[in-house]
């Protein structure tokens, strides 16, 4: 018979081990899982140049290289993908529905749609080792000398933004132009047209003005007007920034610094990268009737 | 005359006996002697400009410097420095910079003996492509795969036309391929491109080709930039010529014109030239002209101040012919004696004019005194040589003492100006007291001095200074004691770029290395027996914070040769069979070359846009060029198609060079290691010694031209290997030796001077009154130095040494005056004489000396070098103390002995 005043037994061992690792497992489980998701963190990226040449396909190695690169400098706890568009309309449309968490947008994109895609710039790019670029208005050069007097179509890459680039250039609204701005993927075959007069202008860049100065094309044309220093392609980082957006800023300054890092800064046609000084104007959303206040 | 006379009375007297009776042979003999020397020197002296011959080779890191130049050549090199911004383009143009630099100094290979500023494949030999970095050598075998299939497809049908569509095809698609492209592969592409349709235009329209056009562009050539990239250096190596002053003076004139044309055609560019054997070419240029400047201005004010003085200019003349004649025969004292000039021996001859003339004033002045008292002219000469002799005589002594103390010195270029100097000297006191007063004596006679005498002669309005010579000499004190905080403000500056002229193109750039990159142009040298021995050392001294960067032998021998054969071996594999002879056809299609060039155009004018949309100009240019071309050979071929057939020469010569450059590919691809044996000699021989011995160049990590960093670079290095040696060691000890050296001659010419006054007169006081103006005179000159800012350095130092020599010249002449005045009829002995120092020509001689010194080194004030004009600024600091301790200090003491004597009898 059983003696009920005994103490009860104790439980088989075996329950009491369960008992344990399911408590362990209540602890262990949700620590694996935010490790999982840590590791999964994605930082994407679009590189968005209206007007450049290649495509998102000949772009590709690229964008892996640099997502590769900036996924090392978080050592591997982020994965990140990139993608490159030198058309506005894939670009707006792949904004619609994708989020990057940063990119390296045209200066243009970035006044134009900085405040409705919530864009922070977070560095600078340093096309040719300059902090500053400059945008010029070639003409014939036995043309008008006024650029308030032309009339037609002014060409450029850099203009695909239109109301951007006619603030940032003109420092009016392009509708208040009197001519016409055309984005093209042809500067160079623009520039020839303006020396043969058969096009009003054409818009450079620094980069393209120092490059114009080597050929003959350029006893041919003029500049009619210049813009005051604009800063270059922005790095910008989307909604509000936190502690990956200083990581992120600090892998890309290291750069210029890093020998492995110089072919990738070739390819992507830039000095380096530098914290950004002067910021852009950027359009509020709905503004139509003016530049900027 | 007193009946007793001593040994060097003596000697005057026969002196004066011999010049009165025979003064046209004294002088006939002087000027043969003179002539002799002259032609002696001129036939025999050598001039010895090498400035590693100014330390004795005894001296151990000098022998331990000259053994490595010995064993390695001479490897002191001409810097070219191109500045860039650090951007491709500029990088680019620097690049042609000095290409375009490099094809003008080839054409003088007898003054540029090597340039080295770049460094090919070729020059590597067959285990070039080993030397890849790990990046470099996947990139290589990257394009190699990525060209293979294109190679391969026109060696199945080598001609120019297929050529062409190769090209076209790797340009298409909007140059995205080509955008892949390594900018300095595409580049050279481009440039083989314009090579090639160069050559197609010639044979067209000259009906000529040119087989370099068809050659390939140099591979893989990396260039000397400094590691921010923001210089590009070229090192020149001149033929050096000892026997002339600028050792390097050709070279260095051909180098800088090959410059200036080169910047002409790249007005943009900024280059410059430096390195050590430039600085010191300029320096011996600026001191050069500083010297003759300051000469110049010598002669004019001296000649000024003596017409002022002397009244009329025969004078002077005859002081100057004595003085020539004292240095033509201490030129033929140099060559009998030491065969050679060095640098610092050389300027013995304006040491000479300093000093020397400073006896023929005394002489001169004393016997216009005479004169003016009445004396005839032979009893005036005999009165200068006798009363002023024993003090000339005197002064003489203490100065060649000043020469003599640096006999034994290690600096072999000192202890030569010592003996010449010093010499030079005693040939001067000989000339003054035989040659001078035998002149005088025949212009005297001949009655040719101006008549009117001379009226500065005396200064009496300074004797009212001794009036009251203790509140003098109390408020001399006083000055002294007030100047003296800024006496510990007097230091030593080793720094030796602070030295060198401003503005000169070589320091402006020497200084632009150090700042702009952290470069400098001397570098240590450490040996060591065996590689594995150098690989430690380097290791050792990459460790080294004062360290900057390494060349070795090291640099060539590739690191981890095996992950790199595996990427080799697999480019070769996409090779495949390369067969050793390729047959190009006889023939030119000429309508599938028009084609093919249009295709081409197209592809080039969509990668002209794509590049110029990027804003990559540098190869914009190139195609633009090509783009032209091809249109003029579009429209030639087709309205004259016939004429394709002269492009035939160009098709096989094309087909040869590929084939030429497939063969070296696949002997450069299947090296599989290198050994130092294999590595070229003419780089083999920079790095190895002719007694098999390896060396590692040193470079600096921070400015050695500041001396601090100088002295912890040296010893960081000689804790590693106490035999280290180079241009930063033999800087330092030079700077220590001649410290050490200029600091032991002062020492050993006060004593020495001490000794010969004590010797004279057996009397400390004499001795003591006749350093009084010497010491107070220093002192106030280092309380002034102070004061103003001035330090000591390498240039100024050698200042004092001649003013000890020159401040006790004043003294020995001022004391004797006195003695001699105290000698005077009616004079009480031992009292202050009845006659003062100031009415005599004696203060206004050594007032003279001391001027004429001043003049002459003043003319340095406006030197351009830094270290001459410091000299001359503490030689004119100097000598004025001098000149006012002379005056102020002594009289007044003399006055206070006398006074105190008279009390006391």
């Amino acid at each position: 018979m059983q003696d009920k005043n005994r103490p009860p037994r104790p439980a088989p061992r075996k329950c009491r081990i369960k008992t344990i690792l399911l408590g362990v497992a209540l602890q262990v489980i949700p620590l694996l899982w935010t490790g999982v998701v840590l590791s999964e963190e994605v930082l994407d990226f679009a590189v968005i140049q209206p007007g450049q040449p290649g495509n998102a396909e000949s772009a590709r190695p690229v964008m892996e290289a640099l997502a590769a690169y900036v996924q090392k400098g978080f050592r591997s706890k982020v994965q990140v993908e990139g993608r490159y568009f030198n058309r506005l309309d894939p670009a707006l449309a792949f904004l619609q529905d994708h989020r990057p968490a940063w990119g390296i947008v045209s200066p243009g994109f970035y006044v134009q749609e900085a405040a409705r895609l919530d864009m922070t710039p977070i560095a600078s790019t340093r096309p040719g080792g300059h902090d500053t670029d400059v945008w010029r208005l070639m003409a014939p050069k036995d043309g008008n000398d006024q650029w308030q007097t032309l009339t037609g179509t002014v060409s450029g890459n850099m203009l695909f933004e239109t109301r951007a680039a006619a603030c940032l250039l003109f420092g009016v609204p392009a509708r208040d132009l009197p001519f016409t701005l055309a984005g093209t993927f042809r500067p160079l075959r623009a520039l020839r047209k303006v020396a043969a007069g058969t096009l009003t202008g054409a818009v450079v860049d620094r980069m393209q003005y120092e490059a114009v100065q080597r050929l003959p094309l350029a006893r041919k044309i003029k500049v009619l007007h210049t813009s005051g220093p604009l800063p270059p392609s922005p790095v910008v980082w989307r909604g509000p920034p936190d502690e990956r957006t200083e990581q992120l800023a600090s892998i890309l300054l290291g750069m210029k610094a890093d020998k492995d890092a110089q072919s990738l800064l070739r390819l992507l046609q830039t000095d380096g990268f530098a914290r950004t000084n002067r910021p852009l104007p950027r359009f509020a959303p709905g503004q139509e009737t003016g530049c900027f206040p | 005359m007193s009946p007793r006379k001593n040994p060097k009375e003596r000697t005057i007297l026969l002196l004066w006996r011999m010049v009165s009776r025979y003064p046209g042979r004294v002088i006939g003999t002087g000027a043969l002697v003179a002539i002799l020397s002259v032609l002696a020197a001129f036939f025999f002296l050598d001039l010895n400009s090498d400035q590693d011959r100014l330390v004795s080779p005894e001296v151990p890191f000098q022998r331990q410097y000259l053994s490595h130049l010995k064993n390695f050549g001479d490897q002191e090199y001409l810097y070219v420095v191109i500045k860039t911004d650090g951007t491709r383009a500029g990088k680019q143009t620097a690049i042609e910079f000095a290409d375009s630099l490099n094809a003008n100094l080839r054409l003088h290979p007898e003054l540029i003996e090597a340039v080295y500023y770049r460094i090919s494949l070729e020059d590597l030999g067959n285990a070039a492509l080993l030397f890849a970095s790990p990046e470099e050598a996947r990139q290589l075998s990257r394009t190699v795969v990525f060209l293979a299939p294109h190679i391969k497809a026109w060696m199945k049908d080598p001609t120019l036309a297929r050529l062409l569509e190769q090209v076209s095809t790797l340009m298409g698609g909007g140059g995205a391929k080509a955008m892949d492209m390594d900018p300095a592969l595409l580049n050279q592409a481009l440039e083989y491109l314009s090579s090639l349709l160069q050559n197609m235009e010639k044979a067209l329209f000259t009906h000529n080709t040119d087989p370099s056009l068809s050659g390939f562009p140099q591979m893989g050539e990396q260039y000397f930039f400094t590691p921010n990239e923001k210089r590009l250096i070229m090192r020149l190596l001149p033929s050096k010529d000892y026997g002339s002053m600028d050792v390097i003076g050709k070279p260095l004139q051909m180098v800088r014109r090959a410059i200036e044309d080169t910047r002409a055609a790249f007005p943009g560019v900024e280059a410059g030239l430096t390195g050590r054997p430039v600085l010191q070419a300029d320096e011996m240029e600026t001191t050069d002209r500083d010297m003759t400047l300051a000469a110049i201005i010598a002669i004019g004010l001296v000649g000024l101040l003596f017409t002022a003085v002397l009244h009329g200019w025969l004078r002077p003349f005859l002081l100057l012919i004595a003085l020539l004649m004292a240095m033509a025969w201490s030129f033929g004292f140099a060559t009998v004696a030491v065969g050679e000039l060095n640098l610092l021996s050389i300027v013995f001859a304006l040491v000479l004019v300093g000093i020397g003339v400073d006896f023929g004033i005394h002489m001169i002045m004393r016997y216009v005194e005479g004169v003016k008292a009445g004396l005839g002219v032979d009893e005036a000469v005999r009165t200068a040589m006798l009363k002023t002799g024993p003090g000339i005589f005197l002064g003489a002594v203490t100065s060649v003492c000043a020469f003599f103390s640096v006999l034994f010195s290690d600096f072999t270029g000192l202890a030569q100006l010592g003996l010449i100097g010093g010499t030079g000297v005693l040939l001067c006191l000989i000339s003054m007291m035989t040659i001078l007063p035998a002149m005088m004596l025949i212009a005297g006679r001949k009655n040719l001095f101006p008549s009117v005498a001379p009226r500065i002669t005396a200064m009496p309005f300074l004797e009212r200074l001794s009036k009251r010579p203790g509140w003098a000499l109390f408020l001399l004190g006083i000055i002294s004691l007030a100047g003296l905080p800024a006496l510990f403000k007097v230091g030593f500056s080793y720094n030796l770029l602070e030295l060198q002229a401003r503005g000169l193109e070589s320091v402006r750039y020497e200084r632009d290395l150090i700042e702009a990159s952290g470069e400098s142009t001397w570098y240590a040298i450490m040996t060591g027996r065996s590689i594995p021995e150098i690989r430690d050392l380097s290791r050792t001294l990459k460790a080294l914070p004062s360290v900057g960067h390494l060349d070795s032998i090291l640099d060539y021998l590739p690191q981890d040769p095996s992950k790199k054969n595996v990427r080799y071996e697999k480019a070769a594999m996409a090779l495949g069979h390369i067969p050793m002879r390729i047959q190009a056809p006889k023939t030119v299609d000429p309508g599938r070359l028009t084609h093919a060039l249009s295709q081409l155009k197209t592809a080039l004018m969509e990668l002209e846009e794509t590049l110029f949309a990027a804003g990559a100009g540098a190869q914009l240019t190139l195609l633009d060029q090509n783009v032209r071309a091809m249109e003029a050979l579009q429209h030639h071929l087709q309205q004259d198609p016939k004429s394709a057939r002269l492009l035939e020469p160009v098709q096989k010569e094309i087909t040869r060079n590929i084939a030429r450059f497939m063969d070296k590919l696949t002997i450069w691809l299947s090296a599989d290691t290198l050994t130092v044996d294999q590595i070229p000699p003419a780089i083999r021989d920079l790095y190895i010694g002719k007694d098999g011995t390896y060396q590692i160049k040193v470079m600096p990590g921070e400015n050695v031209w500041q001396f601090d960093n100088l002295k912890r670079f040296v010893a960081d290095l000689r804790r590693v290997d106490p035999g280290v040696s180079g241009v930063p060691v033999v800087v330092l000890e030079s700077a220590r030796l001649m410290h050490r050296t200029f600091l032991f001659a002062a020492g050993v010419t006060l004593c020495l001077v001490s000794l010969i006054l004590w010797g004279y007169s057996r009397s400390w006081r004499y001795v003591l009154l006749t350093i009084l103006p010497l010491g107070v005179s220093m002192l106030w000159l280092l309380e002034l130095m102070g004061g103003m800012g001035i330090q000591f350095n390498l240039a100024n130092f050698f200042a004092i040494p001649i003013l000890i020599a020159i401040g006790v010249d004043g003294g020995v002449h001022l004391l004797a005056r006195w003695k001699e005045l105290g000698t005077e009829p009616g004079h009480q002995a031992g009292t202050e004489p009845i006659r003062g120092l100031f009415h005599t020509s004696t203060p206004t001689a050594v007032a003279l000396s001391f001027a004429t010194t001043m003049i002459g080194f003043g003319g340095l004030l406006f030197a351009h070098h830094l270290g001459l004009a410091s000299l001359g600024v503490v030689m004119v600091l100097g000598s004025f103390m001098g000149m006012m301790a002379a005056l102020l200090a002594l009289p007044p003491a003399l006055k206070l002995l006398g006074n105190f004597n008279k009390r006391r009898h």
